[in-house]
């Protein structure tokens, strides 16, 4: 569904392919184990200074996302706008971080291109952790499984309910910025331009609320009494929580044996 | 508005969280079970338009909407906010879910203090809405950069630099968004001026105010 772009308004809908299809042992495990596995994992990680352990977590990453059958090329896909952001962050901090210069290149600065060094590895590293333990959960799914950590009941439903509507909300802008364009709107850097986005903007909210009331008043009637039910509804086994424990020690003793030598 | 994974110092992480934390709370507090389905539609439509790319000169650059959040929603823009950065955390891995507290506090808190500053002008209607419009549309994606800035300020002092461009990169977007909320504000005040005093309009009688 969410294949199609929404115009040419740069909309990045397409990198929105799921990850949640699968049958590895990461897909099948239960959504709450993944999300307090990843919560250890990610907390862990990013506790790490050295290089050394950032590269060691990078390669955990790598590992899980291959456990979780995600080929390189999806997730090198996903992860493009942050390594920008890294790239960028590289060459600012390697020009204006104080400290002595770099050998070879006098005027980049040693300490700014060490520091960004160690921010792209660990961001890269809980990106991939991110991706492997939780992209592979439907968000439904990981909504149950929030409300069933007992993460509050309105917090999950909301989560849920706007995965629920996204898509018809992104289908009823698409619908409208093709009437637009059909009535010959070119986007420019002007007035026009900003108060036609502003309007097509405002017609998809009064659309999205009508929609939503017939949508409330649809559930009602079916009897929805507060809980949103999902088919991806996982059991917590043994087994599942021991392939949990066994994810969560590589990155724990990454950052121990980096605490302890930093 | 996403700062990424893996720059941020555990201080600051912990910090925006609790923040982050609080600010659910209070707006899930103002939310009742049977306006959630309406606040995921808006969630949802704050998330598309945080989507759309606006010409800017040779660019383009990509709206925040979140003063039009704060000032529809009030303090239940800090759950819808929340929600609109997990999915795009969950989707297109923007930000991550360490930095998820940092990111909603820089996003939904301007939102929602100008949304308490300016609702009542916006009550109005007319030109004193159009103004708060324009105010909390740019009001907001500033107050975001300066918590953003801060968030780098305080990590590390080598990102000062770092910080200073993020508050001049969103100058240019201010002004776009103060325009665009200025339109948004006036189509909804000729097409339907009762959501401009709730956004949310099937509360139950008696129920905390949006």
């Amino acid at each position: 569904m969410f294949g199609a772009s929404l115009g040419p308004q740069g909309f990045p809908i397409r990198n929105a392919s799921p990850l949640h299809q699968g049958s590895s042992p990461l897909h099948q495990m239960d959504a709450r184990i993944k999300l307090l596995t990843s919560a250890v994992c990610l907390i862990a990680i990013s506790a790490i200074q050295g290089h050394g352990a950032g590269l060691a977590a990078l390669l955990f990453g790598m590992g899980l996302t291959r456990l979780a059958g995600v080929s390189l090329g999806r997730v090198a896909a996903r992860l493009i706008p942050a390594n920008m952001f890294f790239i960028g962050l590289t060459l600012l901090l390697g020009l204006t971080y104080p400290g002595p210069a770099l050998s070879a290149v006098s005027w980049l600065s040693q300490d700014g291109l060490t520091l960004a060094l160690r921010i792209s590895l660990k961001g890269n590293a809980l990106l991939l952790v991110f991706i492997a333990l939780l992209c592979t959960s439907s968000v439904p799914a990981l909504a149950e499984a929030m409300r069933r950590l007992r993460l509050g009941r309105k917090l999950p439903l909301l989560l849920a309910l706007t995965f629920r509507q996204l898509f018809l909300v992104a289908e009823e802008f698409q619908r409208l910025h093709r009437a637009a364009l059909a009535r010959g709107f070119a986007p420019r850097c002007s007035w026009h331009t900003y108060r036609t986005i502003a309007v097509l903007f405002g017609q998809t909210l009064l659309r999205s609320l009508a929609r939503a009331e017939r949508i409330h008043g649809a559930m009602l009637l079916r009897g929805f009494n507060g809980r949103f039910r999902t088919l991806d509804n996982g059991s917590w086994t043994a087994f599942q929580a021991v392939q949990a424990s066994a994810l969560s020690i590589p990155p724990v003793l990454i950052t121990l044996h980096d605490r302890l030598t930093w | 508005m996403h700062i990424t994974e893996g720059v941020l110092s555990a201080p600051v992480l912990a910090l925006g969280a609790a923040t982050a934390a609080t600010g659910l709370w209070l707006g899930l507090r103002r939310l009742e079970e049977d306006r959630l389905v309406l606040a995921a539609a808006l969630a949802a439509v704050f998330f598309i338009g945080s989507l759309i790319h606006v010409p800017l000169g040779p660019s383009s650059v990509h709206l925040l909407l979140n003063g039009l959040a704060g000032l529809l929603l009030g303090w239940i823009a800090f759950p819808v906010i929340f929600v609109g950065l997990l999915l795009q955390a969950l989707l297109f891995q923007f930000g991550g879910l360490l930095v998820l507290g940092v990111n909603t506090t820089a996003v939904a808190l301007p939102a929602v203090l100008c949304g308490l500053i300016l609702r009542p002008l916006l009550a109005r209607g007319g030109k004193p809405a159009l103004v708060a419009g324009m105010l909390a549309g740019s009001g907001a994606v500033l107050g975001t950069a300066l918590l953003a800035a801060t968030a780098l300020a305080l990590t590390d002092q080598g990102f000062l630099v770092a910080a200073k461009l993020v508050v001049l990169a969103h100058l240019p977007v201010a002004a776009i968004e103060g325009a665009v909320a200025v339109f948004v504000v006036g189509f909804l005040g000729q097409t339907r001026p009762d959501l401009l005093t709730c956004a949310l309009p099937t509360a139950t009688q008696g129920g905390a105010p949006c």
